[in-house]
């Protein structure tokens, strides 16, 4: 009967649906190694606040291999981390750091996220009151810096937002503030040595405890992922007419233009 | 009488050569020296140290509270990057805190407070006097590669408003200590930019990419790009090696300054200056000619460098 040969296609693409049900938009399932990272990074790489373990989501994925490598290595060094870091294969290592990378970095609850914090931390629209008032010390480091000690602002290499760019200048913002602080002081004791030509050793030694805390404080509280663009600015069609007598800008103008 | 002839002659003839060089320099550009650039090199700084301590700006959280006050925070605003206003003038990927570190403020990095006191002032490049909003026009023509505001433009205003209350109580008629880039030094042997090529990757690739584009992240300019269509072009003064040397050495790595050796700072200032950038926008049809009045041996302007010219690239439609 003809409706037979239909009735089976039907029946294998509908076979075929939880297979393609199941498969995300974004990385596959988590590697099997990933499930020594849950107990205290969380199964999405959360991180944890509290306990000042940083969020792996999001995070570029070069950089969390890099990491990985350094306490496998023992470059970088930590109890907990470097026994994890040495059970891993280095075969491991690149596709634990793409399912972390591709893990929304959501903000959580108990983050330190505040909506004040973040509402007055948006680099992408100073308030002017803000700009206006004293800038708290965190606030002045991340964005200004303290050129007088030689510290460049943290957003100049983190990236306004302090969700960094590339491979070498990780997110900072939304990570637990234990975490940013406990770093900090590691690169100033030169107990870390894994930052590229000392860029994190240099400002770090530059840097108070009480800036430290300040500056961690601050990129705590700031959104973990970016926030959405905002609609885009019509530029004027032309420039504002100058409202004061302009002078031309050539000699051979001034001849030419009627006195 | 014959002598009397012979002299009042002589005396016509050097009368119109005078009038000769006078009528020729009024009316055709002169190739600009180094000496005297406005923003000159700075002696060397560990003399100048000796000197009176450098001049502070005021705190930003001083600004007033007052229509002076926001056209100084916009002015800031715009440096920084952060207004949209700036667009239609802009024409790369950089902004002015890119050059001028520490939001202008920061001493051998160009600040603000010591070119605002500094004019008007003669500058060869125009051949004539430039007011502080003229300067702030060259800025946008060449390093920003963009299109100049008109005077009296809100950006304009805001800016100078900015680098006034930089500036406040620091004194006019002779130039700032840590006022513009200092000099590099003379290097011991001549630049080399294979030598710089070596520099560049090992102290400058990671910020700047081994592309020399920078990097950008989420529509921002994190680390400006060196060369290429998105940077200054060739009328900008930091296509001069020799100015560039000066600001790397004095400023570069980013908060690693004074770290490069005199040689490394002429090495890889002579390397970045291999590759092209947008074009000049003085470029009157002939890249030789433009050479010739404009860039002399500053610079790789109008060189050929594996095969290609440097600075033939078509001018920019503004």
């Amino acid at each position: 009967m003809r409706w037979r040969p239909a009735l089976a296609v039907a029946g294998l693409v509908l076979m075929a649906s939880p297979v393609a049900a199941q498969a995300p938009k974004d990385a596959g399932a988590p590697p099997a190694a990933a499930s020594a990272c849950a107990s205290c990074h969380g199964t999405a790489g959360q991180g944890d606040a509290a306990g000042g373990v940083p969020r792996l989501a999001g995070m570029p994925a070069a950089y969390l291999s890099a990491q990985l490598l350094a306490y496998r290595s023992g470059r970088r060094s930590d109890p907990v981390m470097g026994q994890l870091a040495v059970q891993l294969d280095a075969a491991d290592i690149p596709p634990l750091a793409a399912y972390f990378a591709s893990r929304p970095a959501v903000d959580r609850p108990g983050s330190g996220a505040s909506p004040a914090g973040a509402a007055s931390a948006s680099a992408s629209a100073p308030a002017a009151s803000a700009a206006l008032a004293d800038l708290g010390v965190g606030e002045a480091l991340a964005r200004r810096g303290n050129w007088k000690n030689g510290v460049p602002a943290c957003a100049q290499c983190h990236a306004p937002d302090g969700l960094g760019v590339g491979d070498s200048f990780p997110p900072i913002a939304g990570q637990p503030a234990l975490y940013l602080a406990n770093q900090l002081q590691a690169w100033k004791a030169r107990r870390r040595d894994t930052d590229p030509m000392g860029l994190m050793r240099g400002v770090a030694s530059r840097l108070s405890a009480a800036e430290i805390d300040a500056v961690a404080a601050w990129y705590a509280a700031l959104p973990a992922a970016a926030a959405a663009p905002p609609p885009a600015v019509k530029a004027p069609a032309r420039a504002s007419k100058p409202d004061r007598r302009t002078r031309p800008s050539r000699p051979a103008e001034r001849r030419r233009a009627p006195s | 009488m014959k002598a009397v002839v012979f002299f009042s002659a002589v005396a016509a003839a050097i009368g119109l050569a005078c009038t000769a060089v006078v009528y020729v320099s009024e009316h055709y550009p002169r190739i600009p020296q180094p000496a005297d650039a406005v923003v000159t090199a700075e002696p060397d700084p560990a003399s100048a140290a000796a000197s009176a301590p450098i001049f502070e700006p005021p705190p930003v959280a001083t600004i007033p509270d007052d229509e002076y006050g926001r056209q100084a925070e916009l002015g800031r605003a715009i440096f920084n990057g952060e207004s949209s206003l700036i667009a239609p003038f802009v024409g790369n990927a950089l902004r002015c805190a890119s050059c001028h570190l520490g939001e202008g403020r920061l001493p051998h990095a160009a600040p603000l407070w010591a070119g605002y006191v500094a004019y008007p002032a003669y500058r060869s490049r125009n051949a004539r006097v430039d007011t502080f909003a003229e300067r702030l026009r060259d800025c946008f023509r060449y390093n920003m590669d963009g299109q100049p505001p008109p005077l009296g433009d809100r950006v304009l205003v805001a800016l100078e408003t900015y680098a006034h209350f930089l500036a406040k109580g620091a004194p006019t008629g002779a130039p700032l200590q840590g006022r513009g880039y200092p000099s590099a030094g003379k290097p011991a042997q001549a630049p080399d930019p294979e030598r710089g090529r070596a520099v560049y990757e090992q102290r400058c690739a990671l910020c700047h990419g081994a592309d020399g584009q920078g990097q950008a992240a989420r529509g921002i300019t994190v680390f400006p790009p060196l060369w290429g269509p998105k940077s200054f072009n060739w009328g900008s003064a930091m296509s001069s090696i020799e100015r560039s040397a000066g600001f790397i050495k004095a400023n570069m790595p980013l908060g690693n300054g004074n770290s490069l050796s005199t040689q490394d700072a002429w090495d890889v200032a002579s390397f970045v200056g291999r590759h092209d950038r947008p074009q000049d926008p003085r470029f009157n049809g002939s890249v030789e000619q433009t050479r010739l009045l404009y860039h002399g041996d500053d610079d790789h302007y109008g060189r050929q460098v594996d095969g290609v010219t440097l600075g033939a690239l078509p001018l920019k439609k503004r």
